[in-house]
């Protein structure tokens, strides 16, 4: 089949594009003018560039494609809104228009397991597919506003009828990027304090695993219209985690978690100050907030409805991370 | 007031008015689901404003996608007729902004099509809604005032620049032209005679200073548009056989005048401390509303959104008829066709 795929020569997009030339597909791959497009010429791939600001400047190429994997975003903690609402919300828009026009049979929008409300309470909360979005997006960061509205610009198209399939994953990690620490952690001589509980799980997913359930949702029949939320393991928990990573890293930090019950209280002081006294609300209180929630996330769909599974084991998967960091 | 199984609604158009609605939705019981504009951007800003979940870039694929009960147009005027026939075709009841079209053969569409559907069109003409409208309203329909013989309002305002206004007869004064212009037809009734007079276009942009006399029976009515008077202000005078009412419809007072059998000296002094006693009582009252939050800004949207709401819920008439819509645009049509009869002013 022939696939096109953004963000190629990203962590993501770049294992989409090797799995998909190992497994015999006919692979474009949509580059950013000035990008090193060496790599993905090695493993067969045809290269366009382009941009996602500009769906326009390369829409011919979608033509006689009969899939479109989107893993390119502007990824950034910083800059302006402009810049991630053009290339992450109107480009994904354009894009799913785009291949709707030039007869594309399936379409693969890349989002985030960050996307979702999380509510307030302590209790675990079970977020599924139909999981509704952050209430306060304009409380997030940029990058993850943008992803709300990808989101919402993929699913408008899936629910008007277009065949686009919505892969969200959790935090991906692999060789090439930092290990997941928890959301907030800290190192201190030999210990590392994490802001979270033992029992909390970890919504993380290995990027070549991902990058199969991408595979997967683009070349499976029948799997228009659905949407996977997408973490490796469901059951796993943080002590888990600590101890997999420990013996990956053959590190010997202890790890002491602190319950985020513990330190909400003065956070909340420091958003009540910095309201008063700024007239607006103190980003990161919401941000801990968030991390600090007891929230889990299930992988069902992606196992039942893809045929999906984590083929790489977190142990395995955190040795190789840990490996090519040396 | 709390529903088992909540009224779904979907926006077209994300203005300023749309952010308006939203909460006047809400407080009527319903649950705004979903937002379309063409500008995605604008769509997404106004969801996350809100909490709207779900965005679309036009109202075909929102209309496809979601199950709404009501969808309110909210867009450019030139653009009402199709969404909301759409919409109506599609099954559900629609809100339209004003005015309810640009020509009574599109509104006469949209009433097809709402008839044909067997739901409501319902067009926004809020200041009818207003309290101290609803009094005015009620002290004509229940005798209070006697015949009514004339209807005068005043409107002093501009009009926010608008990309699409050039798509308006009228331009500026054409967007403000609704408003006043519905509050007399809901006491004048059908028209028999209209003279109208445009004039100022220095600003190349449309007339600034708008006068229409109107007949209707034995009631005639009066109404102004400046873009040139200082300051802002937006009246409703009411004249009948036993008592003339003051509405102040960007102050929120109506104060009464009716005739006194006193002695010539009181005579002169008693109509103005009536006058200032109501103004003062209103003001208070209406001051303490606000800092309690019990009235916001375009109340008349609420009171009409509630009662349209109602009729949702239990099957009742919409509380703007598509005649009152209709007449509307008409007269709205015939002013500017006695003025473009005249050439450059006067027209009749």
């Amino acid at each position: 089949m022939k696939v096109f795929v953004t963000g190629s020569t990203g962590f993501l997009g770049a294992r989409v594009v090797s799995q998909l030339c190992g497994a015999g597909h006919d692979v474009t791959a949509l580059v950013r003018a000035g990008s090193d497009s060496t790599e993905l010429e090695g493993q067969g791939a045809t290269v366009v560039y382009g941009e996602l600001e500009n769906v326009d400047g390369f829409a011919a190429s979608l033509e006689g494609c009969g899939g479109v994997i989107h893993a390119g975003a502007h990824v950034q903690t910083s800059g302006d809104w402009s810049v991630f609402h053009n290339s992450n919300v109107l480009g994904t828009h354009r894009l799913i228009e785009a291949s709707v026009a030039a007869g594309v049979r399936r379409f693969v929008h890349v989002s985030s397991l960050g996307i979702f409300e999380l509510g307030r309470g302590r209790s675990e909360i079970e977020v599924d597919e139909e999981q509704a979005y952050d209430r306060k997006p304009l409380l997030r960061g940029h990058y993850t506003r943008s992803k709300i509205h990808a989101d919402r610009a993929a699913m408008a198209a899936l629910k008007s009828g277009a065949p686009v399939v919505v892969v969200r994953p959790g935090v991906l990690y692999g060789p090439g990027r930092p290990l997941f620490r928890g959301r907030v952690s800290k190192r201190l001589g030999p210990l590392r304090l994490v802001v979270s509980r033992a029992s909390y799980p970890v919504p993380i997913c290995y990027v070549e695993n991902a990058a199969e359930a991408l595979v997967l949702a683009a070349t499976t029949p029948g799997v228009d219209g659905q949407v996977f939320n997408l973490v490796d393991d469901s059951a796993l928990r943080q002590r888990e985690y600590f101890s997999l990573l420990a013996a990956a890293e053959s590190s010997g930090a202890k790890v002491v978690y602190l319950p985020p019950a513990l330190l909400l209280p003065a956070i909340r002081a420091v958003a009540f100050l910095f309201k008063l006294l700024k007239r607006r609300q103190w980003t990161p209180a919401y941000q801990f907030e968030r991390s600090a929630r007891n929230a889990s996330y299930s992988n069902t769909r992606a196992r039942e409805i893809l045929g999906w599974s984590a083929t790489v084991a977190t142990d395995e998967a955190l040795r190789r991370s840990a490996d090519a960091g040396k | 007031m709390e529903r088992s199984s909540s009224t779904s609604v979907g926006l077209v158009g994300a203005g300023i008015i749309s952010g308006v609605h939203v909460p006047y939705i809400r407080k009527a019981g319903a649950d705004v689901v979903a937002i379309a504009d063409a500008d995605l951007g604008a769509a997404n800003d106004l969801a996350d404003r809100f909490d709207v979940q779900r965005t679309y870039a036009d109202a075909g694929s929102m209309l496809a996608a979601e199950e709404l009960d009501v969808v309110h147009v909210l867009t450019p005027p030139h653009t009402h007729a199709e969404i909301a026939v759409n919409a109506l075709e599609a099954g559900v009841h629609v809100v339209v902004e004003k005015p309810a079209a640009l020509s009574v053969e599109e509104v006469n569409r949209m009433v097809a099509a709402a008839d044909k559907a067997g739901r409501m069109l319902c067009v926004d003409h809020n200041r009818l809604f207003d309290p101290v409208m609803l009094e005015a309203r009620r002290l004509v329909a229940d005798g209070v005032l006697g015949d009514l013989v004339g209807v005068e309002s005043y409107q002093a305002g501009h009009a926010s620049e608008r990309a699409w206004l050039s798509q308006l007869t009228g331009g500026g004064l054409g967007d403000l032209l609704p408003h006043p212009l519905y509050l007399q037809l809901a006491f004048l009734g059908p028209v028999d005679e209209l003279q109208a007079w445009a004039f100022d276009r220095r600003d190349e942009k449309g007339p600034r200073e708008l006068r229409v006399l109107m007949k209707s029976g034995d009631v005639s009515g009066m109404l102004t548009i400046s873009m040139n008077a200082h300051p802002q202000s937006n009246t409703l005078r009411l004249y009948g056989t036993r008592m003339t009412v003051d509405v102040n419809l960007n102050n929120m007072t109506i104060i009464r005048r009716v005739v006194r059998n006193v002695p010539k000296l009181i005579g002169k002094s008693l109509p103005n401390l009536e006058e200032a006693w109501q103004l003062f009582s209103q003001t208070g009252r209406s001051t303490v509303e606000f800092l309690t939050g019990k009235t916001r800004f375009y109340p008349g949207m609420g009171n009409l959104l509630s009662r349209f709401y109602s009729a949702v819920d239990e099957g009742g008439e919409s509380p703007v008829s598509v005649d009152e819509a209709r007449s509307v645009v008409d007269v709205t049509q015939q002013i500017w066709a006695a003025i473009a009869k005249d050439g450059d002013g006067a027209g009749r």
